[in-house]
């Protein structure tokens, strides 16, 4: 099997096409290309589709890009280029002297990476030394592209496979509380998860420092604490004797005796701490001076509610008396009261009714609330139903059945469901011991079930993401369809799988397309689904970033945790409801709809929206529309007291259209320079001096022509006339393609136009990294030239672009390979 | 301390926390109380301890750069609040961090500030993939002296690292929310809340309360390790390459968390000194959150807790306001100044804030008394980035304080100016050598820099 699969990656890494960044052909959108169809087969199938026009074509595609290299792309260089980029003092190293052929590009794809990049974004060469022909750029660029794809499928066979990775905070949380029905977040205390492309579940950035492992424990003690209530099964039984009492009653005190003498109407309280829900009885021991025609009588109450009255019986006999009643957990208050005192001191004799208490005791006698203890502790139960005793609370080892045998009996479903794949005997035996351990130095079973419990959390095979990678003792076992369920679930639901998706796997119906696509639509209704709008849609949009605005009331004026707290759940409401309905991608961008509650209404003048409930609203009598000129956006792309058009330019870039801007260079003199001439100029004059230079220009044009959009927004994204400085706001843009707007509605009716493809290729492409956990390359191209085209049948409803994903072979087959032997 | 709760004091003494002498004035040899201890074997008379502390964006270095040379010098305007102790300082020019340059990875200055500081390696460009850089000062140091101690190493921040999008130009969020890596593909993850700072040197209240079963939930906790350190290896053979060093990086983890329960079996009850509160969280004004971490970081020396410290008082790059200061923009948003006057005003003022909080942990330091001197006078304090000119982004030259004496083996009061691009590495190998290492390089540190 492994040998197999092996092979069949081989043929796929070299099928697979690359490109992280847009400048697909657009024939790509003609063809639709089909996924696998049937589960035993889909292996095979998917790597014959890709396959297929594999290794012989792309070495057509190489030897075409050679001529072509002599013919078009080297003139070009060399008119253009070689001025700076040659010899040993070459421009940033780069020495272009020697280019000729496709082995340059092999020999330093990297550089031709950023050369590429840099020419297609006009920054290279630079305009005021050469102005490259659009023709001519078109030529470079194209051939730049298809050469880096060719060099990237010809690269050793890749298994596709992302780094080892471990849950991530959000991760651990959401599994454990579907793993033990245990409602905290013990991963608040954990350290920090890096980011990896945009992402928190790279495990290339995921390590596991000493901090970490500390943590781990710790958090595992306490997750097995809450999951098992011990004190549940040891007996409980709590005595006052009467010195110990609380009375404010005029008249009390504890006589010689020792019981506490009651001479006038009057009570005495204690408070206990009762361990459990179950029923308990309250014993009192009393005694009484006998008066009038009456007998003495008391109250006894809880928490302030009458639970009897007794009459104590006998003149001056201590007697104990008792009743039964339901307790819930936790902290009671029992009362005794002295309620019919009576006192005649002209009678001649019995003309004084005293009562007298020497003691109240409480004591669990039986039938726990099982309902009322934790939910694993309840299933434990449930599992070993003939050995538990409700009375005492405990599960009992009875004859017939090894203390071993128990433990294996609780632990397998557990063990299984946290390493998300079935276990063997022998991993099992592993965990055993430690309940006969503890019950062998005199521990209680639950203690012992506990002290697994903690150590199955700390195993790398919970911590990891290993479901079905080699190292389990499962060797026989087939563990391919437990790793695709576990893949995704974690990526609609950050959490493990559950029922349905665990017996889909246990059949392996899950590798069947429709299957797939099926279990999306359902595990997309689920509830748990709104971890994919707040992780994935949470950090692609960087909302998340909004935590780390203003850590102080204060240092923004204008914005307090309310606002930002209305500002994020917007963008989380409305990615919602796009998911829920199923909406074309490219309506994120211009939606006429959003939601508010009145904090958020008020924020963009939204007359008539009342209280903290978020509500839909129609926006089409505003200037909103769509993600970008949302709050939440518009202020985390600013600065904390005035806007970046900048910043918000590229934030559209690298996140809207997959393109992100190269970097400027470290350290631009002329930047200084103009500044230092022109300190006080408003920031568009400044950018625009700037921009003279034509090095900055070719990214800023990029960047700020379309930041400028968004100017009518200020740094809250509050709709503004006037900026900072009390101009006007000028909002007015020409993108590099030439097309002019005034406004956000008018830019972004542009960019849904020309840019289409663009957004949905972004979107496939972040929707594929958090899919995977690992960056994507050059060599998903083809996956992701296949996902666009499929999807585009469906007008790319997310939905749809989701379950495409899903089907995908990176998704469906990484994970199932057999590592390095 | 910030004396607010006399409860929880009175609280610890209730669990019969040991309140005594600091240990460190303890285990002066001959002192009555050196007997009691039973880990003195392994410590020398007066522990050396090494913090470095990182501070984002650069300085604004007219006003940063002392006047004069040798001991005759003056501090400059930014480090007013350092004059009591000016006489257990050094300060440094001309030192360089070669490797936070673009060296043909093109921009990212702000990354490579955090990540080149202690390691002086030239940080791979990714956001993910084949993550490296080197191994930190810290860390090399802590994993040869850190085992003396209950703590090999305490790594602090004030933020969590960014979680969500990118950092800057291309580089993962790790190399810019990191100073400390324990190999060059490992971060050591920072702590943020004074409360788990806390715990993590004496426990926290919960497994105090606990104290009487401490012996067996240690026990209990080995045991667990053993197991998972076992299933780890059996799975490691199975995979291979990254795999493989994530699954290392977890069995470190689990071996020093193995080694620390075992030391903390063998050591008596922890000394806290009497005038200390336990913090309760993270405080919500900047200003009191460093001034605690700091508190915690002096605690740690105090109570012989660690012996080895990295701070960072922000992220690089960070883009804080000060409103305390009436600084409103963001700190890295004015740190391109443009040589625009009032943001270089601004800047300065950040540039002083942040040296006045250092000033503060400084004289707490040599408000305790160890010895024959304080605890400043047995430690070395190295404060700075790996920026120098907050503008221009510049790694040479660079902003770098150490403060004091070494245990005598520094002569402080000075200026020291060295030739352009001598490595900072190197000043780290000096530092490395009175802590007791014997580290041959680091990063780009081959020599011991003279003249200290």
């Amino acid at each position: 099997m492994a040998t197999q699969r092996r092979k069949i990656v081989g043929a796929l890494a070299i099928s697979l096409g690359c490109a992280s960044l847009g400048m697909t052909s657009l024939g790509v959108l003609a063809h639709v290309h089909a996924w696998p169809s049937t589960a035993t087969s889909g292996v095979s199938e998917v790597a014959r589709v890709f396959s297929n026009q594999s290794p012989s074509s792309s070495r057509l595609q190489a030897k075409r890009l050679q001529l072509e290299s002599a013919n078009k792309v080297t003139p070009i260089i060399k008119a253009h280029c070689l001025d700076c980029h040659s010899g040993e003092s070459a421009e940033a190293g780069v020495d272009l002297t020697q280019f000729a052929s496709i082995d340059d590009v092999r020999a330093k794809p990297r550089q031709f990476e950023t050369m590429f990049k840099l020419v297609r974004a006009g920054a290279m060469p630079p305009a005021d030394y050469s102005t490259l022909s659009t023709e001519e750029r078109s030529t470079l660029t194209v051939w730049l592209d298809q050469a880096l794809d060719a060099v990237a499928s010809e690269a050793a066979p890749d298994t596709n496979r992302p780094t080892l990775r471990r849950l991530n905070r959000v991760e651990y949380n959401n599994t454990i509380r579907d793993l033990l029905g245990v409602d905290f977040s013990p991963a608040e205390d954990f350290p920090s998860d890096e980011v990896g492309y945009g992402f928190d579940n790279v495990g290339d950035v995921l390590s596991v420092s000493p901090l970490h492992l500390e943590r781990y424990l710790d958090a595992a003690e306490r997750i097995a604490t809450a999951a098992i209530d011990i004190d549940a099964c040891v007996p409980f039984e709590r005595e006052f004797s009467a010195t110990e009492f609380v009375s404010d009653s005029p008249g009390g005190s504890v006589d010689r005796s020792g019981s506490f003498h009651l001479s006038q109407r009057g009570e005495v309280r204690v408070k206990v701490n009762l361990p459990v829900a179950a029923e308990y009885v309250i014993r009192v021991e009393a005694s009484a001076d006998q008066a009038g025609d009456e007998l003495a009588k008391m109250e006894v109450s809880a928490g302030g509610k009458s639970l009897r009255i007794i009459e104590v019986e006998d003149h001056r006999r201590v007697k104990e008396y008792s009743l039964r009643a339901e307790f819930p957990k936790g902290h009671e208050r029992l009362t005794v009261a002295f309620i019919n005192d009576y006192y005649k001191p002209e009678a001649k004799r019995r003309r004084d009714r005293n009562l007298q208490v020497r003691s109240i005791s409480i004591k669990r006698v039986g039938k726990l609330s099982t309902k009322e203890l934790p939910e694993f502790h309840q299933q434990l139960i449930r599992q070993l139903p003939q050995k538990f005793d409700a009375a005492t609370g405990r599960i009992l080892v009875k004859d017939g059945i090894s203390l071993e045998d128990m433990a294996e009996k609780v632990l397998r479903p557990f063990m299984e469901r946290a390493f998300r794949r079935p276990v063997d005997e022998r991993e099992i035996e592993r965990y055993v011991p430690f309940t006969t351990r503890a019950v062998a130095q005199g521990q209680t079973f639950e203690r012992g079930i506990q002290q697994a419990l903690t150590a199955v959390l700390v195993s790398p095979h919970f911590l990891f993401h290993i479901e079905g990678q080699a190292g389990t003792d499962s060797a026989s076992t087939d563990l391919a369809s437990y790793a695709l369920a576990s893949r995704l679930s974690y990526f609609l639901w950050s959490s493990m799988p559950d029922q349905e998706l665990w017996e889909l796997a246990a059949t392996r119906d899950l590798e069947k397309p429709e299957v797939l696509s099926k279990q999306v639509k359902r595990m997309l209704q689920d509830p748990k689904s709104a971890a994919l709008v707040k992780n994935f849609a949470g950090q692609w949009l960087n909302l998340r970033r909004l935590d780390e605005i203003a850590p102080t009331d204060e240092s923004i004026p204008g914005l307090d945790e309310e606002l930002k707290h209305a500002m994020r759940t917007e963008t989380e409401l409305f990615f919602t409801w796009a998911l829920e309905e199923d909406w074309p991608a490219l309506d994120l961008l211009d939606a006429r709809v959003t939601f508010v509650n009145q904090r958020l209404a008020e924020h963009y003048g939204i007359p008539g929206i009342k209280g903290d409930a978020f509500q839909q609203v129609d926006l089409s009598q505003t200037l909103r529309l769509g993600l970008l000129s949302q709050a939440s956006i518009l202020t985390i792309t600013s600065n904390p007291t005035r806007t970046s058009p900048v910043k918000r330019g590229k934030w559209v870039l690298e996140n809207i259209l997959g393109d992100a801007p190269p970097n400027p260079p470290a350290n631009v003199p002329a930047l200084e320079e103009v500044s230092q001439a022109n300190p006080d100029l408003p920031l568009r004059e400044q950018l625009a001096i700037h921009r003279q230079n034509a090095t900055c220009n070719s990214c800023h044009q990029l960047m700020d022509e379309i930041g400028f959009g968004f100017e009518e927004f200020g740094p809250l994204g509050k709709l503004r006339s006037n900026d900072d400085l009390g101009r006007v706001v000028d909002p007015a843009g020409k993108l590099p393609t030439g097309e002019t707007y005034r406004g956000a509605a008018e830019l972004i009716a542009l960019l849904k136009v020309q840019r289409s493809e663009n957004f949905v290729r972004c979107l496939t492409e972040k929707l594929l990294t958090y899919a995977l956990g690992r960056g994507v390359t050059r060599r998903d191209r083809a996956t992701i030239d296949t996902i666009v085209a499929n999807a585009a049948q469906d007008e790319h409803r997310l939905v749809r672009i989701i379950t495409e994903i899903v089907q995908s072979p990176p998704f469906t087959q990484s994970g199932s390979l057999v590592g390095a032997n | 301390m910030h004396k607010t709760s006399i409860e929880r004091r009175t609280f610890l003494r209730g669990l019969g926390v040991t309140l005594s002498l600091p240990l460190l004035e303890a285990m002066t040899p001959g002192h009555p109380l050196m007997a009691a201890s039973s880990n003195v074997n392994a410590v020398p008379a007066t522990p050396q301890r090494a913090a470095f502390i990182f501070f984002p964006n650069g300085a604004i270095m007219p006003d940063w750069r002392p006047q004069g040379e040798g001991t005759n010098f003056r501090l400059g305007k930014t480090h007013a609040a350092l004059k009591p102790v000016k006489e257990k300082l050094t300060l440094f020019s001309g030192l360089t961090q070669h490797h936070g340059r673009a060296n043909g990875d093109g921009p990212g200055d702000h990354a490579r500030n955090a990540a080149v500081f202690l390691t002086g390696a030239q940080p791979f460009k990714t956001d993910g993939a084949n993550i490296s850089v080197g191994v930190s000062i810290d860390q090399a140091a802590a994993a040869e002296i850190g085992s003396r101690t209950r703590l090999p190493s305490l790594e602090l921040g004030t933020v969590r690292s960014r979680n969500a999008g990118g950092c800057d130009s291309g580089y993962s969020c790790a190399y810019s929310s990191n100073i400390s890596w324990k190999t060059p593909s490992q971060p050591m993850a920072k702590e943020i809340n004074p409360k788990l700072v806390f715990e993590r040197m004496f426990g926290s209240i919960d497994a105090r309360q606990r104290a009487a079963g401490e012996a067996q939930r240690n026990e209990l906790r080995q045991s667990i390790l053993d197991l998972v350190a076992d299933d780890t290896k059996r799975l490691r053979q199975r995979l291979g390459g990254t795999d493989r060093q994530k699954l290392d990086e977890y069995l470190t983890a689990v071996r020093e968390l193995e080694a620390r329960i075992e030391r903390t079996g063998e050591s008596d009850a922890i000394d806290i000194p009497e005038d200390v509160d336990v913090p309760k969280g993270i405080p919500r004004e900047y200003a009191m959150h460093v001034g605690l971490m700091y508190d915690l970081m002096a605690l740690a020396f105090q109570t012989d807790s660690t012996r080895i410290c990295s701070f960072m008082l922000e992220n690089a790059g960070s883009n804080r306001s000060f409103p305390a200061l009436d600084v409103r923009s963001g700190h890295h948003e004015i740190s391109h100044h443009q040589n625009n006057a009032e943001k270089i005003s601004d800047l300065q003022r950040i540039d002083q804030w942040y040296a006045e909080r250092f000033a503060q942990f400084l004289l707490k330091l040599d408000s305790l008394a160890e010895g024959e001197g304080t605890v400043l006078d047995n430690s070395m304090i190295l404060y700075g980035s790996a920026i120098s000119d907050s503008n221009r982004h510049d790694h040479h030259d660079l902003p770098i304080i150490l403060a004091g004496q070494g245990g005598g083996t520094l002569r402080t009061g000075r200026h020291l100016v060295y030739p352009k691009n001598t490595p900072l590495n190197n000043l780290f190998l000096s530092m490395t050598d009175r802590l007791g290492c014997s580290l041959d390089t680091i990063g780009d540190g081959k020599d011991r820099l003279g003249g200290l």
